[in-house]
C-alpha cells in the first residue's frame, strides 16, 4: 500500500484537509487497535504503548510542517510515526520482528526512526529525546537549513533533568525547536497532580525564558494552531516555545496495566472526549464533511491498516546473523 | 618537519583545527572552552581563530551537552564535545550509553552517530575522589561506543583525527598527566591519521609481553629502561583503541615471550585489562604461556586525595618493575 | 451501517503469557455492551486482569467455560458489533514471528579424556603443549616453579630429576671403590709432551683409542688380567666420558680392528647415551686398560689411575695454546711392566699419533 501524502495547512482549511486530518486519526487508532490484536494473540513480542485518545496531537502538530522537518517521539509514539507520514508496513513488521521491519526487527515498538520522513526516532528513555531534538536544531540552526525540529516528550519527562538542560540549551541559543507536553495526565502511574504542583505545565518554561501555552490536546484545531504559531516563531529565529497540550491515554500505560490508579468513571469521561469524534461533530457542524465522507474515511483507515498487517506478515523474520555487524557504521575508506 | 616536540593539549589542538578546516560540519561544544580555552587549556586559542558559533561554550550541563551533540550528529553535523573531567561524563550517561552508542544499531542502520567526547581522564593532579577517575572500563562494556586513548603528543594527534572521521561515537580518553608533557617523537605539522583498532607495538623485548594505555605507556617504558639494565627485556603493546581491541601483536609477542603482564590505572576489579587476560586465555595463546598472567592495577578504592596515598593507589614505575621482574625471574 | 461478527480472545496480556484462566464472565448472550464494559476477567501468571469490550456491540455466544483455562488466542465470547474491530486471525499455521531455530543433530564426539595422572599435575600451559607434544609423562619432570608447578624450562630444559642426585652418589661410590683396590698396587706415571694435535684430535677420541690398542695388542704382556695373570683374547679400551651421574667408562673392544670412521661414530653415539645416562650394557665390561681423554676440556694433565686389574692407564691433556703440544701421561703396574718399558710404550704412542 502506499502511504497518503503528507498534508500541509489547517485540518479545517478544506474538505481535502479535513479528511486527511479524519484519515490520519483514524489510521493511528486502527493501527494501534491492530497492534493490539496481534499482542493479545502472542503474536506480537515485548511490550508496546499505546496512545489511543491522544490522536490529535501528532496529526495537528504534523500537519503544521514540511517533510524536511524533523520530530523526536516517545515509547507512545505509533502516532507521531504515522503523522509524519511512515510506511504502516514497515511499522508493524518491525513489530512483528521481520527483516523489513524499520529496524530490521532490532528496535521494536519503542525504536522507530524514519529518516526520510524526518523522524529522528522513538525513545525508550523517558526524555531521552528532548535533548537529541535540541541537537538536531542547533544543525539545523548551524546548517543554515530553515527547519523546525519538534520534541514530543509525556509529561512524566517533566520530571527529568534532560528536560531542563535541553529547555535551557535551547532557549539561550534561540534554536529552532518546538517543545511538546503530551500530558495525558500519568506518568505510568503517578498523576500529574502527584507529580508537580503545577497548575500548568507550560509555566515550566518561564524559567527558561520559553514562552509557554497549555491548551486542549484533543482538539486537532487547536493543536495545529498552536504549533503553527510556535514553528513559525522557531524558524524566525526567535527560538523554542514549550506547549501542553491536555489529553488521555484510554489504554493502560502498557499492556500489563490493571489501571489500580485511576478510575472507570475518569476514562469513561474522558472517552466523551475523544478527539476523533471531537473532529466529526466539528467537520459536519461547518458543513465540511457528510456522514458518508466520515465513515468513508474510517474505511480506508481500516482497509489501508488491514492491508499493512496482511504485507507485514509476508516479511521474512530477521536474522541473528547480522547482528554483529550491524553495532557500528562502517568505516567508509 | 624535524624537531616538532608538541604536548598532548597542543596536538590535540592542531587535529581539532586540521578538522575545523577540513570539514564544515565539525564544530566543537563544551564547557569553558571558548575564550578561556578549556579546563586543560587544550582548547586555547580555537575561539578566536573559528569564532563563537564553531567552538561553542554551554552552559554546565552536561546531559545538555552530549544530547544536543547526538542529535546534531543525527542531523549532518560532526560534533566534537570536551567534557572537563571524564568523572562528570556521570552526569551524561543516557546520552552516551542508551542515546549515542544505540541508535545506529536500534534504528536498523538509518541513522548514525558520528561524535567524538573528549575527556580528561586519571589520577595525579590531587584532585580526589571525583577528579581522578579512570572510566574506559565502563564505556568498552558499552557495545556500539569505540574507546581510544591516547598515549603520547603524536598518538593524540592521529588519534583523534581519525575519530572526528569516524562515523561513530568515540569516547576519547586523555590523561590529564600527560597534556603538558611534550612527547619524545616529532609530531608532523599536518594530518596523518593512526587508524581505529589496531594496536602499536611500543618496543620488543623476549622475555615479557605488557599491555598498557595511556600514562601507563609511559610508565612501563620508564620501567623497561630499568629492567633492560637487568636484563629483562620487555616487550611494550599499547592498544591505543580498547574498543574494539585488537589482540593479533598480543598473541604474536606471547608466542615468542610466553609471559603477559597487563597494567592499567583503574580499579583492577572490571577492568578493561580482563578483557585481555580473558582473550589470552580462552584463545590462541595459552598454550604458548609459561608463567601464569600477572595484572598491575588500581586499587579498588575512590582516588584518594593525599599525594602518597593517591600514588599509592594506582601503579608506579616501582610497581611495574617490581611484579615484572617477579614474574620473568619466577617462571623460567 | 452494517454488523460485524467479532471474536473476543483470551488476550496475553504480559510478555510471559502462554494461557489464562477464566475467572468469571460478566456478560449473558443478548446482553448490548459498550465499548470498555468488562466482558470477563482472566487470571494469568502474573495478575489478574479484566478484559473489555472493545466496541459497542451484543454478545452473540459464550464459547469459555469459568475456570478453564485456555490458550491465549482462543475465542472466549462472540460479539456482534457496529464498529468493524481490528482483528486478525492467523492462527494456521504458526506465525513467522517466531524464529524456531532448528537445533542440529548433535552427533556424538567420542571425548579426549585427560589422563586423570595428569589432572593433578600443576605446568604452564606451554609445559603441557611440550610434553604432549613428545610424550612425556609429566609427573616425571621435577617441578622447580613456583606452588610446585613445572615449568617450560623444566621441561625443555630439565634439570634433573628427583632420583638423580642418588644415582649420581652410587656411581661416585662405585668408582671410588674401583679406584681404591688398585690403590696398593706399585705403579709409576711417566709424562711427555705431545707434538700430535689437531687433526689426530678431530677424530674425538678415535685415533688415541686405536693406537693405544695396537700397542697393547704388539706387547702382550700388558694386556692381561692381574687376577688370574691370564693374556686377554681381545684389547678393551675403557674411554672415560661425562655422564649425568658423574663418570662412565664404556669400553670399547678391539678398537684397533676396526675402520677410523666407524670407531669415530661409536665413540661419538656412545658419549651422547652416556651423557644421558645410558651406556649399553655390553660396553660396561670387558676393560683391558684406560684412556683420560681431556683434549677437548681446558685441563693440561692429570695423572691416570689404574683400573682393577688393568695394567696400564693413559690420559690426554688439552694442547698448550702457545705450542700446541699435549702432556700425555701413562702409569704402569710395576709388577708387570718396569719404568724404561713404559717410557718406550709411551714414546712408541706419541710417535704413532
Amino acid at each position: 500500500m502506499t502511504t497518503p501524502a503528507l498534508l500541509l495547512g489547517h485540518p479545517l482549511a478544506s474538505q481535502e484537509n479535513a479528511r486527511y486530518a479524519l484519515l490520519t486519526m483514524s489510521r493511528i487508532r486502527k493501527f494501534e487497535e491492530a497492534v493490539e490484536d496481534l499482542f493479545g494473540r502472542g503474536m506480537m513480542h515485548g511490550t508496546m504503548h499505546l496512545s489511543i485518545g491522544q490522536e490529535a496531537s501528532p496529526v495537528g502538530v504534523c500537519m503544521a510542517l514540511n517533510l524536511e522537518d524533523q520530530i523526536t517521539s516517545t515509547h507512545r509514539g505509533h502516532g507521531h510515526c504515522i503523522a509524519k507520514g511512515a510506511d504502516p508496513v514497515r511499522m508493524v513488521a518491525e513489530l512483528l520482528g521481520k527483516e523489513n521491519g524499520y529496524c530490521g526487527g532490532r528496535g521494536g515498538s519503542m525504536h522507530i526512526a524514519d529518516v526520510e520522513t524526518g523522524n529522528l526516532g522513538a525513545n525508550g528513555i523517558v526524555g531521552g529525546g528532548i535533548p537529541i531534538a535540541v541537537g538536531a536544531a542547533l544543525s539545523s540552526q548551524l546548517m543554515k537549513k530553515g527547519t523546525v525540529v519538534i520534541s514530543f516528550f509525556g509529561d512524566g519527562a517533566m520530571n527529568e533533568g534532560a528536560f531542563h538542560e535541553a529547555a535551557n540549551l535551547a532557549s539561550i541559543w534561540k534554536l529552532p525547536v518546538v517543545f511538546i507536553c503530551e500530558n495525558n495526565g500519568y506518568g505510568m502511574s503517578s498523576s500529574t497532580e502527584l507529580a508537580f504542583n503545577l497548575e500548568k505545565l507550560s509555566d515550566r518554561g518561564l524559567g527558561y525564558g520559553i514562552p509557554g501555552i497549555t491548551l486542549d490536546g484533543n482538539d486537532v484545531s487547536a493543536v495545529y494552531e498552536a504549533t503553527e504559531a510556535a514553528v513559525k516563531r522557531a524558524k524566525s529565529g526567535e527560538g523554542p516555545t514549550l506547549l501542553e497540550f491536555v489529553t488521555y491515554r484510554w489504554k493502560g500505560h502498557s499492556r500489563s496495566d490493571k489501571n489500580l490508579y485511576r478510575t472507570k468513571e475518569e476514562i469513561d469521561e474522558w472517552k466523551t472526549k475523544d478527539p476523533i469524534l471531537h473532529f466529526e461533530h466539528v467537520v459536519v457542524e461547518r458543513g465540511l464533511l457528510t456522514e458518508a465522507d466520515i465513515a468513508e474515511q474510517h474505511r480506508l483507515a481500516t482497509e489501508q491498516v488491514i492491508a499493512a498487517v496482511n504485507e507485514a506478515m509476508k516479511g521474512k523474520p530477521a536474522d541473528p546473523a547480522g547482528l554483529l555487524d550491524a553495532v557500528f557504521k562502517k568505516v567508509s575508506a | 618537519m624535524s624537531d616538532r616536540k608538541l604536548t598532548m593539549s597542543e596536538a590535540l589542538r592542531e587535529a581539532m583545527s586540521i578538522a575545523l578546516d577540513e570539514r564544515p560540519e565539525v564544530f566543537i561544544l563544551g564547557e569553558d572552552i571558548g575564550i578561556y580555552g578549556g579546563a586543560f587549556g587544550v582548547t586555547g586559542d580555537l575561539y578566536h581563530r573559528y569564532g563563537k558559533e564553531r567552538i561553542r561554550d554551554t552552559p554546565i550541563s552536561e546531559l545538555g551537552i552530549v544530547g544536543t551533540a547526538v542529535g546534531a550528529a543525527l542531523s549532518g553535523m560532526r560534533p566534537i564535545v570536551e567534557i572537563q573531567f571524564s568523572d562528570f561524563t556521570a552526569q551524561a550517561m543516557d546520552q552516551i550509553v542508551n542515546q549515542a552508542a544505540k541508535i545506529h544499531f536500534m534504528v536498523g542502520g538509518g541513522l548514525h552517530v558520528p561524535l567524538v567526547l573528549r575527556t580528561a581522564s586519571g589520577s595525579g593532579t590531587g584532585a580526589a575522589a571525583q577528579h581522578s577517575q579512570s572510566l574506559e572500563g565502563w564505556f568498552a562494556n558499552v557495545p556500539g561506543l569505540k574507546v581510544v586513548i591516547p598515549s603520547s603528543p603524536y598518538e593524540a594527534k592521529g588519534l583523534l583525527l581519525s575519530a572526528i572521521d569516524d562515523p561513530n561515537p568515540v569516547i576519547f580518553l586523555e590523561h590529564k598527566l600527560l597534556y603538558k608533557v611534550a612527547g619524545t617523537e616529532d609530531v608532523p605539522e599536518g594530518a596523518y591519521r593512526i587508524p581505529l583498532g589496531v594496536s602499536r607495538v611500543v618496543r620488543e623485548g623476549k622475555d615479557l609481553t605488557v599491555v598498557a594505555t595511556g600514562i601507563m605507556v609511559t610508565r612501563v617504558l620508564a620501567a623497561a629502561a630499568e629492567l633492560d639494565k637487568e636484563g629483562i627485556n620487555i616487550t611494550l603493546i599499547d592498544p591505543r583503541t580498547i574498543s574494539p581491541l585488537d589482540m593479533e601483536p598480543v598473541y604474536a609477542s606471547l608466542a615468542k615471550t610466553g609471559r603477559l603482564m597487563v597494567v592499567q590505572e583503574a580499579p583492577e576489579h572490571g577492568g578493561f585489562i580482563n578483557e585481555v587476560i580473558a582473550r589470552v586465555v580462552t584463545g590462541p595463546s595459552l598454550g604458548h604461556l609459561i608463567a601464569p598472567v600477572t595484572r598491575l592495577a588500581g586499587m579498588n578504592v575512590p582516588i584518594p586525595y593525599a599525594p602518597q596515598l593517591e600514588k599509592a593507589a594506582v601503579p608506579q614505575v616501582e610497581d611495574i618493575i617490581k611484579q615484572a621482574r617477579e614474574v620473568v625471574v619466577n617462571w623460567r | 451501517m452494517s454488523d460485524f461478527n467479532y471474536a473476543v480472545i483470551m488476550p496475553k496480556m504480559s510478555m510471559t503469557m502462554e494461557e489464562g484462566e477464566l475467572l468469571a464472565i460478566r456478560v449473558n448472550v443478548g446482553d448490548t455492551v459498550k465499548s470498555g464494559d468488562v466482558l470477563f476477567d482472566v487470571a494469568t501468571d502474573k495478575i489478574d486482569m479484566e478484559v473489555e469490550s472493545p466496541a459497542d456491540g451484543v454478545v452473540k455466544e459464550i464459547i469459555g467455560q469459568i475456570g478453564s483455562t485456555m490458550l491465549v488466542g482462543a475465542p472466549v465470547m462472540m460479539l456482534i458489533t457496529q464498529t468493524q474491530v481490528m482483528s486478525f486471525d492467523f492462527s494456521t499455521p504458526a506465525p513467522e514471528a517466531e524464529i524456531v531455530t532448528e537445533a542440529p543433530a548433535v552427533v556424538a564426539q567420542p571425548v579426549i579424556v585427560a589422563e586423570v595422572s595428569k589432572e593433578s599435575v600443576k605446568a604452564v600451559p606451554k609445559a603441557r603443549t611440550f610434553a604432549r607434544e613428545r610424550g612425556i609423562d609429566l609427573t616425571s619432570v621435577k617441578a622447580t616453579g613456583p606452588y610446585g608447578t613445572v615449568t617450560y624450562e623444566d621441561i625443555s630444559h630439565p634439570q634433573l630429576s628427583a632420583g638423580h642426585d642418588d644415582r649420581k652418589a652410587a656411581n661416585r661410590k662405585m668408582v671410588a671403590a674401583s679406584i681404591e683396590k688398585t690403590r696398593g698396587i706399585p705403579q709409576i706415571t711417566l709424562t711427555r709432551y705431545s707434538t700430535h694435535t689437531t687433526a689426530s684430535l678431530e677424530q674425538g677420541s678415535a685415533h688415541l683409542v686405536s693406537t693405544w690398542a695396537r700397542i697393547l695388542r704388539k706387547h702382550s704382556h700388558l694386556n692381561i688380567s692381574t687376577i688370574n695373570e691370564t693374556a686377554h683374547s681381545h684389547v678393551g679400551v675403557a674411554l672415560i666420558m661425562e655422564s649425568k651421574y658423574g663418570l662412565a667408562m664404556p669400553v670399547f673392544k678391539d678398537p684397533d680392528a676396526m675402520p677410523g670412521n666407524e670407531l669415530s661414530e661409536w665413540i661419538t653415539s656412545t658419549r651422547e647415551k652416556a651423557r644421558d645416562g645410558k651406556v649399553p650394557l655390553a660396553m660396561l665390561s670387558g676393560a683391558t686398560a684406560s684412556i683420560f681423554d681431556l683434549s677437548h676440556t681446558k685441563i693440561s694433565s692429570a695423572i691416570p689411575l689404574l683400573l682393577p686389574s688393568n695394567t696400564t692407564a693413559l690420559s690426554v691433556g688439552a694442547p698448550d695454546g702457545a705450542f700446541g703440544q699435549s702432556i700425555i701421561s701413562l702409569t704402569v703396574d710395576l709388577r708387570y711392566c718396569d719404568a724404561i718399558e713404559a717410557a718406550d710404550f709411551l714414546d712408541q704412542l706419541v710417535n704413532a699419533l
